[in-house]
């Protein structure tokens, strides 16, 4: 009977765990000690990768640098021609909301760099880790992004550390529409290694095709509005189901992926 | 000569190899049938050293791991506890086995651990999906065993 009790009592306390964790955030202030406690663990298994980045940085000789100064100015150029093009849009765009009498409102977010320090793609869990933590002004929540779009959101914060919690992840929930037509839906992970995602919620009968781009939708809050979340590879009509059965290819593959923005808006 | 006297050092020592090694940066593919390393490690620490504390020592670095992989806290705990109680039952049996036997108790203890987390993450997600290519997982911890016995024996002594 003891024996048992000895097995039964942390048995339940894990249980409890589970549950405190899964439904209900007190137990934040619990995980954010521990994650300070072993964030020395991630210093240690990162220092090899700091190491050669470090011994990389200083072989560098003049002429790359020069090379890529070049190469640095001539993307500026190109995307202060994008900007030009993008502003007249937002001009046009706030005198067609003017005359709707709707409210616009530009976004002045702030944007944090930080670097990938490493990921962890499992079947049951998406994430990365990111050289940037709390020190740096990084909170739980906050909405990560790749150059190409949506990434994901801070899951987990120390002083040194931040992970990333991927749109892949099946734990991640996102509204999105379609960039083509508006057809709202919402998007969620897949438990594979591919890292896909799946749209639901988009009725069979609406116009959803392999190639649409999904972006992220203004009804979920979280998320800034307008940035691409996927691109549509397969759409199935199951027999017996309402919904479409759509897949997407995240827009911002995590391959070869070295630098992140984190929004710091408050 | 081995240092039986001192457990707890041990299991310091042991929880901080298993907390890195679990940690590495390893490629996707790697990474998708990587070993349960705490498992093993704490595998080594119960089959050597006293029972005693063992399914809250377990709680203890199951929680750690949980936070380590940003999972459910809890998690991984109850999959430790639940192993560990497997590897408890069986210790005196595994202790005098020849080292097949040894990676069968494993194999099952991985298995346990592996049944633990997809439960709690097809209930967390609300979907249920077995993917033949996790099984990797418990049969790369069976097939470790001697490997870690052999490395920790020699960081004990």
């Amino acid at each position: 009977m003891q024996a048992f009790l000895k097995l039964l009592i942390p048995t339940l306390v894990s249980i409890f765990l589970i549950f405190s964790d899964y439904k209900f955030s007190y137990l934040d202030t619990l995980k954010k000690s521990i994650s300070t406690l072993i964030s020395p663990v991630y210093l240690v298994v990162n220092l090899p990768s700091q190491l050669y980045i470090w011994i990389n940085e200083q072989g560098t000789t003049k002429q790359i640098l020069l090379n890529q100064n070049k190469q640095l100015r001539a993307e500026l150029m190109r995307l202060k021609v994008d900007l030009q093009d993008r502003n007249a849009l937002l001009l046009e765009n706030q005198k067609l909301s003017e005359l709707l009498k709707s409210r616009y409102k530009l976004d002045e977010d702030k944007f944090i760099l930080a670097r990938v320090s490493s990921m962890s793609q499992s079947r049951l869990k998406k994430q990365i880790a990111i050289n940037k933590g709390s020190n740096e002004g990084i909170k739980i929540g906050q909405v990560v992004l790749g150059a190409h779009g949506i990434l994901g959101q801070v899951s987990q914060v120390t002083p040194f550390y931040a992970t990333v919690l991927l749109i892949t992840d099946p734990t991640q929930h996102i509204a999105v529409k379609n960039g083509r037509n508006g057809i709202r839906g919402i998007s969620k992970g897949v438990a594979s290694h591919q890292g896909k995602l799946r749209v639901r919620f988009i009725q069979r009968e609406l116009d959803t095709k392999p190639g649409d781009v999904f972006l992220s939708s203004a009804i979920d809050s979280k998320f800034p509005v307008g940035y691409p979340v996927g691109r549509v590879t397969h759409v199935e009509k199951k027999a017996n189901d309402p919904f479409l059965t759509i897949e997407l290819a995240p827009s911002q593959p995590i391959e070869a992926l070295e630098f992140v923005l984190i929004n710091n808006t408050p | 000569m081995p240092n039986y006297r001192r457990p707890y050092i041990s299991l310091l020592k042991i929880t901080l190899l298993a907390l890195i090694v679990s940690a590495l940066p390893l490629p996707e593919i790697v990474l998708g049938i990587a070993p349960f390393w705490m498992l093993l490690f704490f595998a080594y620490w119960v089959t050597t050293f006293t029972s005693k504390g063992l399914f809250f020592l377990a709680l203890l670095l199951g929680v750690l791991i949980d936070v380590l992989y940003g999972d459910i806290l809890g998690q991984n705990a109850l999959a430790l506890i639940l192993s560990s109680a497997f590897i408890s039952n069986v210790k005196q049996s595994l202790l005098v086995s020849n080292i097949t036997t040894q990676q069968i108790y494993l194999f099952v203890a991985s298995i346990i651990y592996l049944a633990v987390l997809l439960l709690v993450h097809g209930l967390s997600i609300q979907t249920f999906s077995f993917d033949p290519y996790l099984l990797f997982k418990p049969f790369l911890s069976a097939l470790l065993w001697p490997v870690v016995q052999l490395l920790l024996s020699k960081l004990r002594s």
